[in-house]
C-alpha cells in the first residue's frame, strides 16, 4: 500500500474532497479549457487580468482526484502572480511533477510520483500546461 | 474437457507473471486477449521453418509459405461458416476492415443528401469511418438510438431506412457496454429496404460462435488480436457479389495481373484487395488462434464468458455505490461500471496496484458514454483464463478501494 499513499497524499486527498476556489464564473474575462481526451477530464478555468496580474481564479469541471487536486492547488498558488510568475511556477511545478525533481513547495511533494504511475502522467500537469499555452499566447 | 487450470497454463504470460509472484489479473481482453502459448511458438516456427515470400516464388520454401497463408484463409472461412475463401480479405485489423469497405464500396455509392445508418453504441473505429465519408460527401449519418438499458432500438430502425440509405453499420457486442445486438434481424430488417449491413465483430469472433451465412450480413470484420491471435491481424468477409464490384483499397505489388505505364489490370478476388506483402507471420500465428479456440470449442468458451458475466453481475451489484452501466438482456463477457464518485483512472491504479488489469475511461465510444451521461467507466472483461475465484478478489479490492477513496 506504500505505492499507492505516495501518490494519494494526505494533501491530494484533501484537495479532492474539498477543493479549493472550486465555482463557474461566467462573468469572468478569461475562460479557459483543460482537456485530456484520453481520460476524458475536463476543467474550465475562469479568471481576470487586473494590473497584469492573475485575478479572481476559479475551476469547474470533472477530473480524478491527481487532476482535481492538482487544479485546486494551482488556483491557490497562480491567484495574483504576473504572467513571468506564472511561468516561472509552472517551471517549478513541471519539473516536480514531470520530471520528478525536489521541490521546496510543500503542497507540489505529492506531485512528484504522480508521472510515476502507469498511464497517469498527464493528470498532474493537465491544467497547468493548459494554462501556460494561454498565457504564453497572450504575452 | 479441459480444466481452467489446464487452459491457464497455456498462456506463458499469465502463468509466468503469477509464477513469480508478480500477481496479475487480467480483465481486459475486450482491449486485446493474452497469447496462448501455441500462438506465440507459430510466429517462431513461421520465421524458423516457413519464411519466404507468398505468391510469387519459384522454390519449395515460398511455395510452402504460400500454401499456409491460403490455408489459413480457408481455416478463417470455416470459422465463420463463410461459403468461400475468395471473400476473407486479409488486414491489419477490424479498423482497416472498415475502412476499406468505407473507401471501396460505399464511397463510390454515396451521392449527396444520401445516408449512412450506425447504432448509437459503436466504438469510434465504426463511427468516425463513416462520419467522416459523409462529410466529404455530403451525406447524412443517421444514428440508430439505444434505450438506458443498453439494448438497440429496434423498432426505429425501419423508420431509418429509405432508398438513401447505402449501408448499416453495427456492432455484433459492444465494447463499452457488452451488449450483443440482435445482428440477424438488423440484417433482415435493412435488406427489407434493399440496403448492407456491415457488422463489426470484434468482440464477437474469439468469445462466441460467428456465422456470416446465418446472419446474412454483407460485411463482417474482426481483430485477430482480440481472439488470441497477433496484434496487426484481422479480416474482413465481403459477400462475393460485393466484393466482386469493389474497386482495389490499395495498390502496388502482389496484387496486379499487368502493369504498363499507362493502366495496369488487377488480381481477382481476394488478392485484389491484398497489396504489398501481408503480415505472413501474423496470419499464421492466426491460423494457430483458430485452432486453439476450436480445440476449445466455441460454445464452451461462450459458456465461461456467460458464467463469469453472471457471476460478476451479481458480485458487484452486492457492492454499495457500484452502479453497472449496460444491462441489456443478451451480454457478453464484459461489464462497465462507475463507483460512486471515484474516477476511473483512480480505481483503476488502485486496482493496478493489486495486480487487477482492467480498463478506465471511454473505451473509444465517447458518444456511448455521453448518452449515459458519465465521462467514463471502468470496464471488466474476461477471456478464457479468468476464474471465479479471481472475480471473488477483483470484488473485495473494489470493496476496498470504494473505503480507500471515502
Amino acid at each position: 500500500m506504500q505505492h499507492l499513499d505516495d501518490l494519494y497524499h494526505e494533501i491530494i486527498r484533501a484537495h479532492n474532497k474539498n477543493p479549493e476556489n472550486y465555482f463557474k464564473n461566467e462573468a469572468a474575462e478569461c475562460k479557459i479549457e483543460a482537456y485530456n481526451p484520453l481520460c476524458g477530464d475536463q476543467f474550465h478555468l475562469y479568471f481576470d487580468i487586473h494590473d497584469k496580474r492573475i485575478a479572481n481564479l476559479s475551476f469547474h469541471g470533472y477530473g480524478c482526484a491527481v487532476s482535481k487536486a492538482s487544479t485546486s492547488i494551482f488556483t491557490e498558488k497562480m491567484n495574483g502572480l504576473t504572467l513571468e510568475e506564472v511561468l516561472a511556477l509552472y517551471k517549478n511545478f513541471h519539473a516536480c511533477a514531470v520530471e520528478g525533481k525536489n521541490t521546496d513547495i510543500n503542497d507540489f511533494i505529492p506531485f512528484q510520483v504522480a508521472s510515476r504511475f502507469p498511464g497517469r502522467e498527464k493528470c498532474a500537469i493537465l491544467t497547468w500546461e493548459s494554462f501556460k499555452e494561454y498565457i504564453e499566447r497572450l504575452k | 474437457m479441459k480444466t481452467i487450470e489446464g487452459i491457464r497454463s497455456e498462456f506463458p504470460l499469465i502463468e509466468g507473471m503469477n509464477r513469480e509472484g508478480n500477481k496479475l489479473v487480467y480483465l481486459d481482453s475486450a482491449a486485446t486477449t493474452q497469447k496462448p502459448r501455441q500462438v506465440i511458438d507459430q510466429l517462431v516456427s513461421y520465421y524458423t521453418n516457413s519464411n519466404a515470400n507468398i505468391h510469387r516464388g519459384t522454390y519449395d520454401l515460398a511455395e510452402k509459405a504460400t500454401h499456409e497463408f491460403e490455408n489459413t484463409r480457408k481455416r478463417i472461412q470455416q470459422f465463420i461458416h463463410a461459403e468461400k475463401s475468395e471473400e476473407i480479405i486479409f488486414v491489419s485489423g477490424a479498423t482497416e476492415a472498415i475502412n476499406l469497405v468505407a473507401d471501396t464500396f460505399v464511397e463510390p455509392l454515396l451521392n449527396i443528401g444520401d445516408e449512412i445508418v450506425v447504432s448509437a453504441m459503436e466504438h469510434h473505429s465504426n463511427l468516425v469511418p463513416w462520419q467522416q465519408l459523409c462529410l466529404r460527401k455530403n451525406a447524412l449519418l443517421q444514428v440508430l438510438p439505444m434505450n438506458k438499458q443498453g439494448e438497440i432500438r429496434l423498432e426505429k430502425l425501419a423508420d431509418l431506412l429509405s432508398g438513401k440509405t447505402k449501408l448499416v453499420a453495427v456492432s455484433h457486442i459492444s465494447n463499452a457496454l457488452g451488449t450483443i445486438n440482435p445482428v440477424k434481424e438488423i440484417v433482415s430488417i435493412a435488406h427489407e429496404y434493399g440496403v448492407p449491413v456491415l457488422v463489426d465483430g470484434a468482440q464477437n469472433a474469439g468469445h462466441h460462435r460467428t456465422d456470416v451465412i446465418e446472419l446474412d450480413c454483407d460485411f463482417y470484420a474482426f481483430s485477430g488480436h482480440k481472439m488470441y491471435g497477433p496484434t496487426g491481424t484481422g479480416v474482413l468477409y465481403g459477400k462475393e457479389k460485393w466484393l466482386e464490384q469493389m474497386r482495389p483499397y490499395r495498390y502496388g505489388g502482389e496484387m496486379v495481373k499487368t502493369v504498363r505505364f499507362e493502366m495496369s489490370s488487377f488480381k481477382e478476388l481476394p488478392h485484389k484487395f491484398e497489396a504489398g506483402t501481408p503480415n505472413i507471420a501474423g496470419v499464421a500465428g492466426l491460423q494457430a488462434a483458430v485452432e486453439f479456440l476450436e480445440n476449445l470449442g466455441m460454445e464452451y468458451i461462450s459458456k465461461h464468458s456467460n458464467v463469469l458475466l453472471q457471476y460478476a453481475t451479481e458480485k458487484l451489484e452486492e457492492i454499495k455505490g457500484i452502479t453497472i452501466i449496460g444491462c441489456a438482456a443478451r451480454k457478453s463477457g464484459i461489464i462497465s461500471l462507475t463507483a460512486k464518485d471515484i474516477h476511473p483512472h483512480d480505481m483503476s491504479t488502485y486496482l493496478n496496484e493489486h495486480g487487477i488489469a482492467v480498463r478506465a475511461g471511454h473505451h473509444c465510444s465517447l458518444p456511448v458514454m455521453n448518452f449515459f451521461e458519465i465521462p467514463g467507466t471502468t470496464r471488466i472483461s474476461f477471456g478464457v483464463y479468468n476464474t471465479t475465484k479471481e472475480i471473488d478478489y477483483l470484488t473485495q479490492c473494489i470493496k476496498k478501494a470504494i473505503k480507500y477513496f471515502a
